[in-house]
């Protein structure tokens, strides 16, 4: 029987300090569903193969359910909760409610910030770049094509406001 | 509605959920938490086909953590299934396939839970088993179910076939196979049960066919159906997969045993292992045409892979039995279509049950008739095209029939006639292009299928409406308020739906079959008249005037050519109530009308109304690798009357992208009934690179039996998609694949093959 | 199998190369070192790895995360991210068929988190870096507590999904040997769809010609033999022979000889034999047309 220790992160999380301790064998999409109830990444598959559990980790998308949560000391990490709020939505979840690209919403969470690291990097995408961007995304219901379109003019506003 | 058209139909009215979910506050079933809240897991059995001669679980009770532990021998009434009754919550005495449960644990947490099944033994005496249902019809071979392994012969017998080829110039015949597939809804299987004296057992959960679940549970827990309440919660995706009974025998019980909430979550595995799939199909066709194209005669002969139960399997069956010949005009037909038992994953409905299976087939045995006489295969096509006043097979006469507009279109846009244009810039890149088209029912096969609603009026002129449907992702619920406001003469904003509670809202048969705008929304029309009628009586009344002197319009009862005199609905609704005593509360339901299939003959009417497809691909495959490229679909659907655009447009793109996984890469691959690749490493769905452009054309009709002439599009998006690129891949290279999926792999030992034989 | 939870394990984090090296000595038998996770976090959830008593996370071990530029030689840290391999302008230099095989390795998460030693150590014969580095004739650093020694990368690779490594060892160091002047590359990888796939065939070439003639050709093959390998009789074949269609098809027959493809779920071996061909004749062809200066 092996003695469970625990391990002291400390790490910014949606933009605020936040230090607690994880046992290692606990994966961040534990931790931020079931520990810090932020619901919003998804468990699809839970072996970073659909990529649901999408967050930014020092702004790159990572799969969630794959890193365990002890590696995310010192690091900054994003998850959907934090990107927009109601009243301030990121241009990406606008162009994703006014375009109706949103239909179950399972795949939303993660597709979205995989989208957000894309135009942090690539403020103009092409198709190709956007295909590549949510390659690791798995949606079921849209095709991605309204995915596609909606993320291709969210980056239209983003570059308008630069 | 006005001169300038309707307020809210036709229009994208954006949905209700996204903004939620956009957020990441849309609470999905995994994301509800109660307090004390336990975890639960089940033990399926390790082999496909076995006795079980022994079944311990104590240690696993004495597990610290461990709260409750069941088996078949806690369930009042152990079977269940929709067609026939021939599932098992838990297995007793033999386990049929290899998702068979036989324990369920609930457990403090996760880690616990699945612990605790390591402690559990079993002894399992292996039985010989059968995997191809061509080997199980055989007289020797082992039988799943007592009553043998054909579960079930569904016959359309239309003319005389051999009359038929008799007439016929030439004689076509080919074989086919389309493969099991998994629905690969994002979210997993999830429910949670709570059970306490004030409200009984409540359990959230994602079911389509809630009201179906809701009385087979009742008859599993031997307990008053009204004891029992299903909310259906935001789901993360369905597609079939969520029909009928799964998880909620097991936490309803366990909830019951342990009186503390029970949530369980199926894992990725255990989707591709223990859920319903999409039956497998081996199909023959042999096709007497005259030499001008005609189609003369046609029979159709076909084994459907049933599993281990049959779930919703004759249903389906049926259904593809009566879409295998085509949508075609066919004087003699005949089609034999059997459902038979295997010792593998069960089959059950997945978005376009059967149809897509038949359809693959019949439109890759119509281009091979095409090559074979020289014709156009949109030519060919068109010849022989249903249209209004035709029959079908089961001799049902259609209305309203769209396929020649959607053909026309369809090649319009893709330059049809056009020479193709075929270069790609590489020697071993060829281009080609493919046709298919298809037609599709809205409503239950051949059996009653109601949705009922209520609606009622507020004093304040908004309205809440009550409808039993269930919103699986796809946006009925805006659909419907949008309906429901139309009807009503309110804002859309003025509109509360409560869907899917099957305490609260009133039934409805399920959110399959492409049937709720068409259905649901033909009963929130009609309750939404009867509410309408009685603020009219009101009006009327107050107005002095006749009632036929009203009309409604922008949240106000006026009198036509008097605009100045009228009543906001509120002040009616209030007034009603308050003044009158008669609060604003209308019902109504609508079954889509349809006849029971004669069982010698299939002579009937299945179906209320259909609804018709073309699709075009453009393919570009690489000789060296076999890698299909996808580059373009034309899509051209008639839905009736789009409701809401943009999420009939969401339909179609995501049903060609499931088309496209039919056509060449997705198939659940079982060996002696174990499935391999029960993950989406190797069971591979399309990704956004591999997803083409898409140009989505609704053909908009006027379907009289409609909600404001609206018919359905949910399942049809995913029927032609496959055999267009099948015909698509056979323009570029030569070869025909009749074995779905055409991976890299087939195509490039079938190119191989060619050059063998020189 | 269920899948959700990984059973508890003692965890280390060290910061220094040493201080790991000795925890290795001491316990290595009884775990497993972690990088990013993406392979061996899904292993201890499917329980294809079983239970581990210990888990030595080597990503704060910041003297393991670089890429040197010495010239003639590159040196890659085993920590060094798919995603930066790929960013890196020194690495799309130097070694481009290695900065062409990160690019487009299975999914934008799995590159932001995956590292070079991790996609090594896996011993998968699918790698995708593999074949690059081999056909760039990459050595490999492997030390322990006792010192350190240097492998030729085919040796790293000792049988299926099992390298050269010692449970007290740690592959501490890339050696990558640059590109050298004259020569073209290539790396190719075939899939069952467009989207990422685990590659069921994935070839890297180098090659130089002079005048109309094969001088230098090498080429690493994977997911056909139980090892990533390079197809040596191919390329003594090739030498000295003039750059033709014809001789590069009978080349890639030759190859044939030299794998032991399997058939398993995702292919047969009857197709990654044929295709692992077409591989090779494109890349070669590739290779060719990137010749600096041709």
């Amino acid at each position: 029987m092996v003695k469970e220790d625990f391990v002291e992160i400390e790490f910014t999380l949606n933009g605020s300090p936040i230090k607690l301790e994880v046992k290692p064998n606990e994966t961040l999409l534990d931790l931020l569903r079931y520990r810090l109830k932020l619901t919003g990444s998804k468990r699809g598959c839970n072996r970073g193969e659909c990529g649901a559990c999408t967050v930014l980790m020092n702004g790159k998308p990572v799969d969630s359910c794959l890193m365990l949560a002890s590696k995310v000391n010192g690091k900054d990490v994003l998850t959907i909760e934090g990107l927009g709020s109601p009243g301030m939505l990121h241009p990406l979840q606008e162009a994703f409610i006014v375009n109706n690209t949103v239909q179950c919403g399972f795949c939303t969470p993660g597709i979205i910030m995989s989208a957000k690291a894309l135009l942090d990097e690539n403020p103009n995408p092409s198709r190709e770049d956007i295909q590549e961007a949510i390659s690791g995304n798995l949606c079921r219901c849209t095709g991605y094509l309204p995915i596609m379109e909606a993320i291709l003019e969210a980056s239209r506003k983003t570059s308008e406001n630069r | 509605m006005t001169e300038a058209g309707y307020r809210l139909v036709g229009k994208s009215i954006p949905k209700t959920d996204s903004m939620d979910k956009v957020l990441g506050a849309a609470r999905y079933t995994d994301d509800l938490e109660f307090p004390e809240m336990l975890y639960a897991k089940l033990l399926r059995t390790k082999y496909p086909h076995a006795k079980i001669l022994r079944l311990d679980a104590t240690r696993a009770e004495r597990l610290p953590g461990v709260k409750a532990v069941i088996t078949a021998k806690d369930v009042p009434f152990n079977t269940f299934g929709y067609n026939f009754k021939d599932q098992v919550v838990f297995a007793q005495d033999k386990v049929r396939y290899m998702g068979d449960p036989i324990v369920a644990v609930a457990a403090e947490n996760e880690e616990i839970a699945e612990e605790a099944l390591e402690f559990i033994d079993v002894e399992y005496e292996v039985l010989p088993a059968v995997f191809d249902p061509r080997e199980a019809l055989k007289p020797d071979a082992p039988k799943v179910h007592e009553g043998g392994n054909l579960c079930f012969h569904r016959k359309i017998r239309f003319g005389n076939v051999e009359e038929g080829f008799r007439l016929s110039d030439k004689i076509v015949e080919d074989s086919f196979s389309t493969q099991k597939m998994e629905h690969c809804h994002l979210e997993p299987h999830t429910g949670v049960a709570v059970f306490n004296d004030q409200e009984g057992l409540t359990i959230w959960t994602t079911c389509a066919m809630l009201f179906n679940v809701h009385g087979e549970l009742a008859r599993i827990l031997k307990i008053p159906s009204s004891k029992i309440r299903l909310i259906h919660t935001t789901c993360g995706g369905g597609f079939g997969g969520k029909n009928e009974v799964s998880l909620e025998p097991y936490i309803a019980l366990l909830a019951m045993k342990t009186r503390r909430p029970v949530k369980m979550v199926w894992t990725r595995e255990e989707e591709f292992k223990g859920s319903t799939t999409r039956h497998s199909y081996f199909l023959e066709y042999k096709t007497g045409v005259k030499k001008d194209g005609t189609l003369v005669s046609r029979e159709v002969k076909m084994i459907s892979d049933n599993g281990a139960y049959t779930q919703l399997g004759e249903s389906q069956i049926t259904k593809a039995s009566i879409f295998a010949p085509g949508p075609y005009k066919i004087p003699h037909v005949r089609v034999d279509g059997y459902l038979v038992y295997t010792n593998n994953t069960v089959g059950g409905a997945m978005r376009g049950f059967g149809v897509p299976q038949v359809t693959a087939a019949v439109e890759t045995h119509m281009d091979h008739i095409a090559e074979i006489l020289g014709v156009n295969p949109l030519e060919l096509r068109l010849k022989n095209a249903l249209e209004s006043g035709e029959c079908i097979a089961t001799g049902q006469m259609l209305h309203n029939v769209q396929l020649k507009e959607t053909l026309l279109k369809a090649g319009e846009v893709a330059g049809w006639d056009k020479p193709h244009k075929r270069e790609t810039g590489a020697p071993h890149i060829k281009r080609g292009r493919g046709i298919a088209c298809m037609f599709y029912p809205i409503g239950f096969t051949e059996k009653p299928n109601p949705s009922a609603a209520v609606v009622k009026v507020n004093p304040d002129g908004s309205a809440v409406v009550l409808v039993g449907s269930a919103d699986m992702g796809q946006g009925s619920n805006t659909v419907l308020s949008q309906i429901a406001a139309e009807e009503l003469g309110i804002p859309f904003d003025s509109i509360a739906i409560v869907s899917g509670d099957t305490k609260i809202t009133p039934h409805c048969s399920g959110t399959v079959a492409s049937r709720v705008t068409y259905a649901t929304g033909n009963a929130i029309r009609r309750a939404a008249a009867k509410a309408k009628r009685m603020l009219f009586e009101i009006a009327a009344e107050e107005l002095s005037v006749s009632t036929e002197a009203l009309k409604l319009e922008d949240g106000s009862v006026y009198v036509k050519n008097m605009p100045e005199k009228c009543i906001s609905i509120g002040t009616l609704a209030s007034t009603s109530y308050q003044l009158r005593g008669k609060p604003v509360i209308a019902t109504a339901h609508f079954n889509p009308p349809n006849t029971p299939l004669d069982p010698e003959t299939g002579q009937g009417n299945p179906f209320p109304t259909y609804i018709y497809a073309t699709q075009i691909a453009e393919v570009e495959v690489n000789m060296k690798t076999g890698l299909a490229r996808v580059l373009k679909i034309i899509a051209a659907h008639d839905v009736g009357k789009a409701i809401n655009p943009q999420l009939v447009r969401g339909q179609i793109t995501g049903g060609i992208l499931m088309g496209l996984g039919q056509a060449l890469m997705e198939e659940i691959i079982l060996k002696e009934g174990c499935t391999l690749n029960p993950n989406f490493r190797d069971y591979l769905i399309p990704t956004a690179m591999d997803a083409p452009e898409v140009d989505a054309i609704i053909v908009e009709s006027d379907e009289p039996t409609g909600p404001f002439g609206a018919k359905g599009v949910g399942e049809a998006s995913n029927i032609a998609t496959a055999p267009a690129i099948i015909n698509a891949i056979h323009d570029a290279v030569g070869i025909r694949i009749v074995e779905l999926p055409a991976t890299p792999e087939k195509i490039l030992l079938a190119l191989r093959e060619v050059v063998k034989r020189g | 199998m269920v899948l959700l939870k990984i059973k508890p394990f003692k965890y280390f984090q060290p910061s220094s190369l040493t201080e790991l090296l000795t925890l290795l000595e001491k316990f290595g038998g009884e775990g497993k070192i972690i990088a990013g996770g993406t392979e061996l976090v899904v292993q201890l959830k499917t329980r294809e790895v079983p239970p581990l008593k210990y888990i030595f996370d080597i990503e704060n071990i910041s003297e393991l995360d670089y890429i040197r530029d010495e010239g003639e030689t590159l040196r890659i840290g085993p920590i060094v991210k798919h995603r930066t391999l790929k960013a890196s302008p020194v690495i799309r230099e130097k070694a481009f068929i290695l900065a062409e095989a990160v690019h487009s390795l299975a999914t934008p998460q799995i590159r932001n988190m995956g590292t070079i030693g991790g996609n090594l150590c896996s011993a998968s014969p699918a790698a995708d870096t593999a074949p690059p580095l081999m056909a760039l004739g990459a050595k490999l650093k492997i030390q322990n507590t006792k010192g350190e020694r240097i492998v030729s990368i085919e040796d790293f690779f000792a049988s299926v999904k099992r390298t050269a490594l010692e449970k007290s060892e740690l592959l501490t160091e890339i050696i990558v040997p640059r590109e050298p002047n004259g020569y073209g590359g290539a790396f190719m990888k075939v899939g069952r769809r467009l989207g990422h796939d685990i590659s069921l065939a994935n070839v890297a070439v180098m090659v130089r010609l002079k005048k109309n003639l094969v001088d230098d050709v090498r080429i690493a093959l994977g997911s056909v033999a139980p090892t990533p390998v390079r197809a040596i009789k191919t390329e003594a074949f090739l030498k000295g022979k003039e750059y033709t269609e014809k001789n590069i098809r009978r080349a890639s027959e030759t190859a044939s000889t030299e794998i032991r493809p399997i058939s398993d779920i995702r292919a047969s071996a009857e197709y990654r034999r044929d295709v692992v061909k077409s591989l090779i004749e494109m890349s070669i062809q590739k290779a060719a047309e990137r010749i600096r200066g041709s």
